[in-house]
């Protein structure tokens, strides 16, 4: 006889990267800059900052979202996907949206043509009066540009660095995500999974993921036992 | 613009796809719905070709479901349907990828002379560009060509000239543009064979300002093209004014012909600001968003970024939008809240080793003879470079900086520094090597 397990309906892959489950922990100033920033109007361009694994892809996507629900044309660029698969020229007539995002920046480090397309984009969209987002894990004078002009004009923004959150924000903004995808995590299951799974938020979303997914099939509460079941 | 269809079509779609496959691919696309049809604007070719090859298929089953047989196959072109606006809410018309040049982009009204802030730096740029508008056509400093670095004012300069022109004639045709669009331009008249629309649109100038030239490099024939352009604005004697980041005979990759006749009108160049004048623009840019910046906050900030214009605005945001979240007043414990980031970015980068490494990479010289006894003027000066460099941009005591070049005793310190500031007002070389081994350490 098969196995009873329930096939997961797949999930809206948008409704995953909102602001409502993002948790900033202390980070007010740059929680504000950064939620309302998709509302506003007028030239506006902000430049995010953080290590890997802080959720600056959420946050683009969030803000994507954002824009999306307000009536708003955005565009989403992830540039270490797409300077391996793609042509710069993927950037061409984009300053006709209202928000642009360009996750990822450090990719395209030390690649001439690509910087030269982001240089000509960068000044299109400031034309255009076209919003942008940028993420990336440094500062624009630290990703080792060669191109001084567009380093010069990625200095421009209102600059904001995520710092990595401290572990029991990590527990908060675990729980937050939890709750959000209508999972109740218990606190204690919370520290359990930041003591045996990796302390950087990228690991352990995917490993909240793989619960989340784990506990619909099964039909369980997420326990220790549980997770000690189910993630090796 | 509401397409319910579509946006229906999106919410089965983001079932299939990666949340980033549909935020780069199908999400920049813009839709026209009616009962009958859907029409998907691309941003450019290469999002049309790939949405059309991968999900093309997809795209015309799930219309075809959604509106009950209605919409059997999408169209997917590229184009657009917003006006592009600049700040002054200039509206220029739609463009499409077969129309002729458009106007050149429109001048941003608040790049004017009124708002640029003059100091030694840009002071020869700023009285030239200034005699240029005041006597279109008859100045004489034809073409005015401004290079410097990045960031430093060229191209409000350029556009202050332009504003100037359409204040006193508003019938004059200013044509703006960066180097690139002319190169698209031009590509695209070659394209839909359309050149003598182009050639007529861009030689009818009354001034013609093209901004970072050095983009021409390696495209030839928008070259040849620009220096037929060139010489038929010239002897019509309409301006051209043109910006670059550096010295017309120092662009490679010109043509010949094209590079000497950059430098055949008047050349000057924009420095990096000094102090006072990286103050006064922190101040003039704060009133334009109506914040009154204190002098003392402006001073610590233009104290700390030095580089360009560029990043002390960016610094000058972060302080604004903190005052503007926390509600609190400026002070400099304030803006030194705000900008810990960038501050502690400037003194991690800046260490008396990255000044040696600099400094002997600049004047050529190798890194063991700057810490070495030696006293040859070919080594001292450098290494008196050096040392000023190091009391100005650390905070590393005169003892701490004496050791850290070969043991030297505080008094050589003091020595040099002074001997340096002596040589930057009495040597205009000195003055020059001194901000560009400064401005490299700070960019």
């Amino acid at each position: 006889m098969q196995d009873a397990k329930q096939v997961t309906l797949p999930l809206n892959p948008t409704e995953t990267f909102s602001f409502d489950n993002f948790y900033f922990g202390p980070q007010r100033e740059a929680e504000q800059a950064i939620t309302r920033f998709s509302h506003a109007d007028g030239v506006a361009y902000l430049y995010l900052c953080a290590p890997a694994g802080e959720g600056k892809s959420h946050l683009l996507m969030a803000a994507m979202h954002a824009a999306k629900k307000s009536g708003k044309h955005a565009a989403y660029f992830p540039l270490d996907v797409l300077v391996k698969t793609t042509s710069p020229a993927i950037l061409d007539g984009i300053e006709q949206a209202d928000l642009v995002c360009l996750d990822a920046l450090d990719a395209i480090a030390g690649q001439l043509e690509w910087e030269e397309a982001i240089f000509h984009c960068f000044n299109r969209l400031q034309q255009a009066g076209t919003s942008l987002l940028v993420a990336a894990s440094a500062l624009p004078s630290e990703l080792g540009l060669s191109l001084a002009d567009l380093r010069s004009r990625l200095d421009t923004g209102t600059l904001y660095q995520l710092m990595p959150l401290q572990d029991s924000d990590k527990q908060q903004a675990l729980m937050k995500q939890a709750a959000y995808r209508g999972l109740i995590l218990p606190a204690e299951v919370a520290h359990y999974l930041l003591r045996h799974y990796g302390r950087d938020m990228a690991s352990l979303m995917g490993v909240l993921q793989d619960l989340d997914k784990a506990s619909l099939a099964a039909q369980r509460r997420l326990t220790i036992p549980f997770v000690k079941q189910t993630i090796h | 613009m509401s397409a319910p269809l579509w946006e229906k079509c999106l919410s089965h779609l983001e079932t299939e796809l990666s949340a980033q496959d549909l935020n780069t691919w199908l999400r920049p696309l813009q839709a026209v719905e009616t009962p009958t049809s859907l029409r998907l604007m691309a941003p450019n070719a290469y999002v049309q070709a790939w949405v059309a090859e991968q999900l093309s298929p997809k795209i015309d089953e799930l219309m075809s479901a959604l509106s009950k047989g209605k919409i059997n196959q999408v169209n997917i072109s590229v184009g657009h349907d917003k006006p592009v606006e600049t700040q002054a809410e200039t509206k220029a018309i739609a463009s499409t990828s077969a129309a002729p040049p458009a106007a050149g982009a429109p001048l941003n009204p608040s790049q004017t002379f009124d708002s640029f802030i003059e100091g030694k730096s840009n002071q020869i740029a700023h009285a030239a560009s200034r005699y240029v508008a005041e006597n279109l056509g008859i100045s004489g400093y034809n073409p005015l060509f401004i290079y410097g670095a990045t960031g430093l004012g060229k191209t409000h300069l350029m556009l202050a000239v332009g504003n100037h022109i359409k204040q006193q004639t508003p019938d004059a045709r200013v044509l703006y543009l960066s180097s690139e669009r002319f190169v698209q331009d031009f590509v695209t008249a070659v394209r839909n064979g359309k050149m003598e629309t182009f050639q007529a649109h861009y030689r009818s100038a009354d001034a013609l300002l093209i901004d970072d030239i050095q983009f021409f490099a390696k495209k030839e024939k928008s070259q040849e093209e620009f220096f037929h352009t060139f010489n038929s604005l010239l002897e019509g004697q309409r301006q051209i004014i043109m910006t670059c980041d550096r010295f017309p005979k120092e662009v490679t990759e010109l043509d010949a012909r094209l590079q000497s006749r950059l430098g055949w009108g008047l050349t000057v160049a924009v420095e990096p600001p000094e102090l006072e004048t990286r103050v006064a623009i922190l101040i003039k840019k704060a009133q334009q968003q109506e914040c009154v910046l204190p002098d003392d906050v402006a001073f610590f900030i233009a104290k700390r970024i030095r580089s360009n214009v560029r990043e002390l605005e960016g610094a000058l945001q972060r302080v604004l939008a903190h005052h503007r979240f926390t509600h609190e007043d400026f002070s400099i414990d304030m803006a030194q809240t705000a900008l810990k980031d960038l501050i502690a970015l400037h003194q991690k980068l800046v260490t008396l080793e990255s000044i040696q490494k600099t400094v002997a990479e600049y004047f050529k010289i190798r890194l063991s003879d700057l810490l070495s006894k030696k006293r040859t003027r070919s080594i001292a000066r450098p290494r008196q470079v050096a040392m000023a460099l190091a009391k100005e941009l650390t905070h590393h005591s005169l003892p701490e900086i004496g050791d850290a070049f070969g043991g030297r005793d505080h008094t050589t310190v003091i020595h040099a520094c002074r001997k340096i500031a002596e040589l930057k007002e009495t040597d205009s070389r000195i003055a020059e090597d001194y901000t560009n081994i400064s401005r490299t350490l700070s960019s």
